[in-house]
């Protein structure tokens, strides 16, 4: 009932509508593309380096390979590391928060310089190191960019909890006996969640954007097709087959972009004060 | 009437820390109250005299730094867990912003079950509910059952938020400006309810307000707070009609009052 | 008789919303002459507080439209005035006080800037400073303020602060707008007072819209009644008081004076405030009045004299029909059996 509202609100949004629509085209991409491209993305061919044409629209890369099919099934790794590590990160984020901002004290203070510790941390260099240290796959990298990332989804679900513990029906429920964890589960953090919702496509679009940047270096498993590998491709034979590098490039930058206007549009449909703005009736006393 | 005591608050103090600074400053200083099964006491002072801070630490949201708080014979600071949950389900609240004192996103019928979860079913529950807000003025109360808080009046929610305390039973509400949020013209209604209950029920209220006409009105004894401290307490009448106290004469001298008698109603002669 | 600083006239304004409208004034009528203190008295989504900024121009451009009536300023119409030529009009020669003083004021400007730049928007040539303490002297705050930042002072005193930057305007009416609903008890009555001092010794009008009718009965000569956006009675304070021609206006006095009859109970009025998302075709009222008749909510009753009195005015069928006491029984008591029943 309560989203009714600022969902339609994101829709009436242009930038809100035209990343959401991306971002729904990209998924379905992503999970029926290899289905219809009858390439294999790993089958070697003799013709290299083939720049886009009607037989290979997004061209060749050093091996014969076909650029479109890559660029596909890299969709779904992109897709899948920046959602799940997200997710991760959005979920360790909001617990540490919430517990943080709920039972505050020492527990506080000790999660809350825990949360520092990680966001002080050069992010990519820390990530190159651990994959390194750990080995590259696929789940490493994942865990990487989750653990880089919470610290953000934890300090806003704080300071949004912190908000919401004071207000009355908190103290409400206090005096029917309510035993405080399930007042922190069932009253606090529905109530802090909003606060956090637009946190989480920015987070995708991060998590994408450094799955990228970490196979960019070439500490991604080459196996594993995704975005930055074919980034990492490309940057070998930039001079030779510019498609190989823009067309990828291209394809991350609208993708992380899309995910950061879905997260402006989402803030801007949940933000109270931006709401009034569209409301005035509200802001007016009558 | 019985003088069974029901709330006892004994030399409570509790001081805040300022903002940036190490300094402290007492919101409640020394401060001993007493409330007795079935009568009403009334708090009165402006903001910032602590009557909020006293009315949370009687309902044990806060703990005073000093003195006691017995309710029905037990000591809130020896309790803890379940046994402190259940002793403190005798004592409930009704808030000044009805609006706040409802999450937002729970139907009207998600607080009433808050309040009933001591019955076995969700179908009692349910009835129970409905028995409730029919007895509060919302009726029917199945067509509320649904509703969020912020679809109803001011005056609709604030009716909601004392069905929700007397759900539990209590034995003593805590009123802190019940009626703030609502109409002039339809306090009387809230007002009324609670006169009423009160008979029904035998419930003992404490009510914090600001207001001197509603307590006069409303309470058996006043005790009027200023600057942390209660400066004169006693039987409503005796407070009200001869202060004693130099700040309890400011104060009731300085409210507004319609003076003269009930007007004629001119169309009616 | 000169125009009034204000009048006016059936004054009717909608606010569009994406999803709905809000009829927030149905037909008000108000005037303010020189030198009067006069009380506007009704509850929430009366529609005082529209009216109160239908005077100053201060409607939303874009949500709100004026459907019909007329405002004129010193006689001249300004209903339809775009906002560019309200500017003039506004401090002077009308100029506002509102409730909430602290997000009216600049919170990183000391208090004699605000002071100043007002003085000077309207008499640009002057020295500042001597008729800076003269406004502060005037709303009996110490001089030392002026070189405060607001967040350092009270509530009180930064109404008086804000009235001190309405007055250096100049203004012949000054409209406050529940000027002492946020403040403690005693501050209010101090509040009240210097509304009455500054009224006798500059001779400006005061326009003072309240939820409190017991603020209203003790400043003000002349007193309009607002229900559901509507005017239904005005007249002088005191005539009303005592007699009131509107079972709404009765019903507001019982209800405000926090009484209990022998029965124990609080008089009341049955229902609830009525939202403005409809349009009134009879009297607002007829659906919570207790001495309603059938024809009270199909017609609207027109704006009658009471007891004789051709300045107090009420909009009621029972003073149209002049109707006997047999007919009607006692308003609290039908009020109290009404109780509880949703409208």
């Amino acid at each position: 009932m309560l989203w009714r509202r600022p969902g339609r609100r994101l829709l009436n949004n242009l930038s809100g509508r035209v990343s959401a629509v991306y971002i729904l085209v990209l998924v379905i991409v992503a999970l029926v593309g290899p289905l219809v491209i009858s390439k294999d993305p790993s089958q070697i061919s003799r013709s290299v380096l083939k720049p886009p044409s009607p037989s290979a629209w997004f061209g060749t890369d050093q091996l014969g390979r076909d650029q479109l099919a890559r660029l596909v099934d890299g969709a779904r790794v992109s897709l899948l590391v920046g959602v799940v590590a997200a997710g991760m990160a959005v979920i360790v984020g909001v617990l540490v928060g919430a517990f943080a901002g709920f039972f505050g004290g020492w527990l506080d203070i000790a999660l809350m310089r825990v949360s520092e510790f990680f966001q002080v941390m050069p992010t990519l260099i820390v990530a190159v190191a651990i994959v390194a240290l750990i080995g590259p796959g696929l789940f490493n990298i994942i865990l990487v960019i989750a653990m880089l990332s919470w610290p953000q989804t934890a300090r806003v679900t704080r300071g949004e909890v912190l908000r919401v513990k004071q207000l009355e029906y908190i103290d409400v429920a206090r005096c029917q006996g309510r035993p405080e964890w399930r007042i922190l589960l069932r009253e606090v953090i529905p109530n802090a969640i909003p606060a956090v919702m637009p946190l989480i496509a920015l987070c995708v679009a991060e998590a994408i954007l450094q799955e990228a940047s970490i196979s960019f270096l070439g500490l991604g498993s080459p196996d594993t097709i995704s975005w930055g590998l074919l980034l990492h491709d490309g940057q070998q034979n930039l001079l030779r087959a510019w498609w190989m590098s823009v067309i990828p490039g291209v394809a991350t930058f609208i993708t992380v972009l899309a995910f950061n206007l879905l997260g402006d549009s989402v803030s801007a449909a949940l933000n109270p004060r931006l709401r009034l703005i569209g409301r005035v009736r509200r802001r007016v006393k009558i | 009437m019985t003088t069974e005591t029901l709330l006892e608050l004994e030399h409570v103090t509790k001081a805040f820390k300022r903002r940036g600074t190490s300094e402290q400053v007492l919101a409640v200083d020394q401060v001993s109250l007493t409330v007795r099964a079935g009568e009403s006491v009334a708090l009165v002072g402006e903001s910032g005299s602590g009557k909020s801070t006293l009315a949370r630490i009687a309902l044990g949201l806060e703990l005073p730094d000093a003195g006691s708080v017995v309710l029905t014979g037990h000591e809130l600071s020896t309790l803890r867990g379940k046994q402190l949950r259940s002793v403190r389900r005798r004592m409930q609240p009704i808030f000044q912003d009805a609006g706040a004192s409802f999450n937002p996103r729970r139907s009207v019928r998600a607080a009433m079950f808050q309040g009933l979860r001591h019955l076995g079913s969700d179908d009692e529950r349910q009835a129970r509910a409905v028995d409730l807000l029919d007895r509060v003025g919302l009726r029917p109360g199945e067509s509320f059952l649904h509703r969020l808080p912020h679809e109803l009046s001011g005056g609709q929610r604030q009716r909601l938020a004392i069905a929700r305390a007397i759900a539990s039973d209590p034995v003593l509400i805590v009123a802190d400006e019940p009626l703030s949020g609502a109409d002039v013209s339809v306090r009387g209604q809230v007002m009324n309810l609670l006169v009423d209950l009160q008979k029904e029920r035998g419930i003992a209220y404490l009510m914090i307000t600001h207001d001197i006409s509603l307590a006069r009105s409303f309470a058996d004894r006043v005790a009027v707070m200023h600057h942390g401290s209660v400066v004169e307490q006693g039987s409503t009448d005796d407070v009200l009609s001869e202060p004693k106290d130099d700040y309890t004469r400011l104060l009731v001298r300085a409210v507004p009052e319609l003076n003269g008698p009930m007007p004629s109603r001119a169309y009616l002669t | 008789m000169s125009a009034p600083i204000l009048s006016i006239n059936d004054l009717q304004v909608t606010y569009h919303a994406s999803d709905r409208q809000v009829f927030a004034l149905q037909g008000a009528t108000l005037k303010a002459g020189a030198s009067e203190t006069i009380g506007v008295v009704g509850e929430s989504g009366s529609g005082k507080s529209t009216i109160a900024r239908a005077a100053l121009g201060l409607l939303p451009s874009g949500v709100a439209e004026i459907t019909g009536g007329s405002i004129a300023i010193n006689g001249r119409d300004v209903t339809g005035l775009r906002r560019r030529d309200w500017q003039p009009l506004r401090g002077k020669p009308i100029a506002m006080v509102f409730q909430d003083p602290l997000s009216f004021l600049n919170p990183v400007m000391r208090v004699d800037r605000q002071i100043g730049e007002a003085i000077r928007r309207h008499a640009p040539q002057r020295s500042t400073k001597d008729r800076v303490v003269d406004l502060l002297e005037l709303v009996q705050l110490p001089a030392s303020v002026a070189r405060s930042y607001p967040h350092e002072l009270s509530g009180g005193m930064r109404q008086r602060v804000l009235m001190a930057v309405a007055l250096a305007c100049e203004p012949s009416l000054l409209i406050a707008d529940e000027p002492t609903t946020a403040l403690d008890v005693t501050t209010q009555a101090e509040i009240v007072k210097l509304l009455r001092d500054i009224q006798r010794t500059l001779g400006v009008s005061v326009l003072l819209i309240s939820h409190n009718l017991a603020v209203v009965a003790e400043l003000c000569d002349q007193m309009y009644v607002m229900y559901a956006g509507r005017v239904v009675e005005s007249g002088p304070a005191d005539e009303i008081l005592s007699h009131p021609g509107h079972p709404y206006t009765y019903g507001l006095m019982t209800a405000a004076r926090s009484l209990r009859d022998a029965d124990g109970r609080y008089a009341t009025i049955a229902g609830d405030v009525p939202s403005l998302a409809e349009r009134f075709v009879g009297c607002p009222f007829a659906a919570r009045c207790p001495v309603a008749m059938e024809h009270c909510t199909q017609l609207a009753p027109p704006p009658t004299s009471v007891a004789g009195q051709a300045n107090h005015v009420a909009a009621c069928w029972h003073l149209v029909e002049g109707k006997g006491r047999d007919d009607h029984r006692d308003i609290a008591g039908a009020g109290a059996r009404h109780e509880g029943v949703q409208a």
